[in-house]
């Protein structure tokens, strides 16, 4: 662009012409990406795997404990691949060859319309019987999570909130609130229900005019964040005193000197699943390695290298002790409701579309 | 495609450089290096495109469009789009010609600094640009701790999450696009038509707004259209800086695709967002031939 630009005699029009076919380029090249990305990856030679994940530090965790252990005890080759785009994976199937093998879904992924985009799983070798979360024919899940109220401790004089209408307390607890606006995983609008008064139990189908009808009260005092990275960043910041974060956050603030605290009362339970893209190479091996993360043997191995807790009833004895206290298997006890990630699929373009426009308001 | 080379050849033959490109065709050599552009182009742009407008009658049907007609939401972002792609257009025009102009004027050293310091940030990562100036604008971010420790503000500065973060990002971003033709087309411009009209006793100002200006509005045209169309399609910089009302539609078309895999509607939206960019393109270029007239023809 600027060598056409600093040439003096190129012609007005020419240069505009050139550079402007090359911006309405740009301008949508954004959404083309996403459905045609290729990627790399070779299974196929019958002992290489391609994991995909959604990146960042639990990435990291899982692979130290999972794939590498994985790899080492059966010879199976792992790559790996961020983020777990669900449009790309759509493609891939829908093309015909999908290069991944394991995929790291969130809840909001694998059930209804999208059943058709997976593999069974074998539930013969994968223990599907003794998982929390919403485990399926399709999908199992890899470990559970919550997003327990947060808040900076330091940030507070007078006491800490312990309830959603804690939460919603903007007198009390003075400061931003912040707020996930992910909101088919997030218990976002069933803290604001909550906090209105409605039981965990009688949450679904939810009311959605009354959660937004909620969140008016306290609309100036949002922010609102798109991923827990963010929403992370808002904490250590001190841009935001009270809200709501995935739980394997708190500890990694914690431990990075942030005075956070968190009250484990109304969380919703939430899951992260393993699906397995439907045609994909190296089928056994794919059902082999999900098997093995699933496991009462090795699931709560993650616990060691992020605080987030198994979803096999079975591993949650084996917690790290460190990691304990951020871990949702450790408040049971508080009788946690279920996010219903059913409900939500059939729910959730509708929901989004009148989110957004509250949002917009 | 084909129309758009073919197209290039009258201008082509009256620009001066381009005279080695008329030769050119004459070489056979050259067909096979214009085909590879051509045939990258049409392999990775225009199929993806016209894959993306089918689905967007297909998937399931029209129906996609009436959503996008009977969902207010749309028409508000698309609105909204626009005139958020107005403002940075304006605010890249404000800031973006005074620094053309400077450098215009600067020479040797000073000129190639100038220059340096509007290439330097167009280097660099828009993702990286944009998480910094969350890291400058926040509530609890540099900008704001000073004004509160210097006792300018009580509390913090909305800097972010609302329109201002938006234009402060986005103007940031785009100002090389608006300076770059607006540099370009100033240097073009005889100087000694600026001191003609002071020896026929025009004030400095007066020559400006009389001679220098209107000659350099080509280049005022093409910078407004690109940064105004490029603002159109913006999505990671506004979901940083701004706030929950300030969407735009590219921002949807994202979420349509990634977060709720409804290609349907996410491609009629991509398609709509197409369209009015290229009427925006189309009004655009009858502008800069009335602008060509102005400026370049009348100089001869």
């Amino acid at each position: 662009m600027h060598t056409e630009t600093s040439g003096t005699a190129v012609s007005r029009r020419a240069l505009l012409r050139g550079g402007l076919t090359g911006v309405a380029g740009l301008a949508l090249g954004g959404t083309l990406l996403s459905a045609c990305g290729g990627s790399a990856g070779g299974a196929g030679d019958g002992k290489t795997l391609v994991f995909t994940g959604f990146g960042g530090d639990f990435q990291k965790a899982m692979t130290k404990a999972w794939l590498d252990p994985f790899s080492k005890e059966t010879g199976v080759k792992i790559l790996q691949e961020e983020p777990s785009d669900y449009a790309k994976l759509q493609t891939m199937v829908d093309a015909g060859k999908p290069t991944w093998s394991v995929v790291n879904v969130g809840g909001d992924f694998g059930l209804g319309d999208t059943v058709r985009l997976l593999e069974p799983l074998d539930c013969g070798e994968i223990e599907c019987a003794t998982q929390l979360g919403v485990t399926t024919d399709h999908r199992v899940p890899l470990m559970v999570y919550a997003r327990p109220i947060v808040f900076r401790r330091d940030r507070l004089s007078g006491g800490t909130p312990r309830t959603w209408a804690d939460v919603w307390d903007t007198e009390r607890f003075p400061g931003k609130r912040a707020f996930d606006e992910r909101l088919s995983s997030s218990a976002t609008l069933e803290a604001a229900l909550i906090a209105d008064g409605v039981a965990p139990r009688d949450l679904y189908p939810l009311d959605v005019e009354r959660a937004l009808r909620k969140f008016d009260e306290i609309r100036r005092d949002v922010i609102w964040f798109d991923s827990s990275d963010r929403g992370q960043q808002l904490f250590v910041s001190g841009e935001a005193t009270v809200g709501h974060i995935p739980s394997g956050r708190i500890k990694e603030m914690a431990g990075a000197g942030v005075d956070v605290g968190a009250s484990w009362l109304q969380f919703g339970l939430n899951a992260d699943y393993l699906v397995i893209p439907r045609g994909t190479a190296n089928l056994d091996a794919a059902q082999r390695l999900v098997a093995y993360i699933t496991s009462a043997e090795h699931n709560a191995n993650l616990s060691n290298y992020f605080a987030y807790a198994p979803a096999n009833r079975e591993a949650v004895g084996k917690v790290n002790a460190e990691a304990k206290p951020y871990l949702a298997t450790t408040y049971l006890d508080q009788d946690p409701f279920t996010i219903d990630d059913e409900w939500w699929n059939e729910n959730r373009r509708d929901v989004e579309v009148t989110f957004r426009e509250w949002q917009s308001r | 495609m084909s129309g758009r080379v073919a197209d290039a050849g009258p201008l082509a033959g009256r620009a001066a450089t381009a005279a080695g490109a008329v030769r050119a065709r004459r070489r056979p050599g050259w067909g096979l290096v214009l085909a590879v552009p051509v045939v990258f182009l049409a392999v990775f742009f225009l199929l993806p495109l016209g894959n993306v407008a089918l689905t967007s009658f297909t998937e399931p049907g029209l129906s996609n469009y009436t959503q996008l007609l009977e969902t207010p939401l749309y028409g508000r972002t698309l609105a909204r789009t626009f005139q958020v792609a107005f403002v940075i257009t304006l605010a890249c025009l404000l800031l973006g010609y005074p620094y053309a102009y400077a450098m215009h004027r600067a020479r040797g050293g000073v000129a190639a600094l100038l220059a340096a310091l509007v290439l330097l940030p167009f280097w660099t990562s828009i993702l990286v640009r944009s998480y910094s100036w969350t890291a400058l604008l926040q509530d609890t971010g540099v900008v704001n701790s000073l004004l509160l420790d210097l006792g300018l503000a009580e509390r913090p500065v909305a800097l972010i999450r609302n329109l201002l973060g938006v234009v402060i990002g986005m103007s940031h971003i785009l100002l090389p696009f608006m300076v770059l033709p607006l540099y370009a087309s100033m240097q073009r411009i005889d100087s000694r038509l600026v001191q003609a009209a002071g020896t026929l006793g025009a004030s400095p100002a007066t020559a400006f707004r009389k001679v220098f200006l209107p000659l350099s509005m080509p280049g005022v045209v093409a910078g407004s259209l690109l940064v105004f169309v490029l603002s159109l399609g913006f999505y990671i910089t506004p979901s940083l800086l701004g706030g929950p009302a300030d969407t735009l539609i590219g921002e949807l078309i994202v979420q349509k695709f990634s977060e709720q895999l409804d290609f349907g509607v996410g491609s009629a939206l991509a398609v709509v967002l197409l369209v009015a960019t290229l009427v925006v393109l189309l009004l655009g270029s009858r502008l800069t031939r009335l602008g060509a007239l102005v400026g370049q023809e009348e100089e001869r």
